[in-house]
């Protein structure tokens, strides 16, 4: 499976449908580059600003829990 | 639904997850042995001296009011625990649907199929509030 496709079921867990664009939009804003070319040494910087946007929104316990989903993928 | 009984986590804490199915029908065979228990118990017990004290009929409109009263607290319990997170769900499901987001998340507290429904119906709410967020910085 790829990285970014495991990424996206991570955060389709705690935000369905909208995980994949979701996915999109934050990797091209925090890391410059798209979802496919995601690389392991990604997942930190990825899982703070995924962390970081979705605290806005939905809070930071559903945040927190995304953050940590991101990083166990390492 | 999968038909097991298992234990869940949810959070912290460790619930025993029976489907509504198991509840319904356990209930059912609870309701339907009840008035065959008591009179069995009756049977096996000395029962002479509350016949000879209360009488026959007594002891009829007692065994009955017995079994009324368990029925209907088992009833009240389960019916209680089916409809109160039904009613919290539609409540807060109106609210979302005249577009109202705040307090929109469902307290999932049973870990059965209803549980299963809160917390798709959270994840729903998730997906709607992140494409709302996502257009509404598209707009700026």
């Amino acid at each position: 499976m790829r990285l970014c496709d495991a990424v996206t079921m991570v955060l389709k867990e705690e935000l369905g449908y909208s995980a994949g664009v979701f996915l999109q939009r934050c990797t091209k804003k925090s890391l410059g580059k798209s979802p496919d070319l995601l690389t392991l040494d990604d997942l930190p910087a990825l899982a703070d600003a995924c962390a970081g946007a979705i605290g806005q929104t939905l809070g930071k316990e559903v945040a927190g829990r995304v953050r940590e989903r991101i990083l166990s993928l390492r | 639904m999968d038909g097991s009984i298992k234990s869940g986590t949810t959070g912290r804490s460790v619930t025993l997850q029976i489907p509504i199915f198991y509840k319904l029908f356990v209930s059912m065979l609870f309701v339907a042995v009840i008035p065959i228990a008591l009179i069995g118990l009756m049977s096996m017990g000395d029962t002479e001296g509350i016949v000879a004290a209360i009488g026959l009929p007594g002891t009829v409109f007692l065994l009955t009011l017995v079994t009324l009263g368990l029925v209907v607290m088992w009833s009240f319990f389960l019916a209680t625990s089916i409809t109160s997170p039904i009613t919290q769900l539609s409540e807060v499901a109106r609210s979302v649907s005249m577009g109202d987001l705040r307090n929109s998340e469902v307290k999932v507290m049973t870990n059965d199929e209803i549980g299963d429904l809160a917390a798709s119906f959270n994840r729903m709410i998730n997906s709607y509030k992140i494409l709302d967020a996502l257009s509404r910085e598209d707009g700026k």
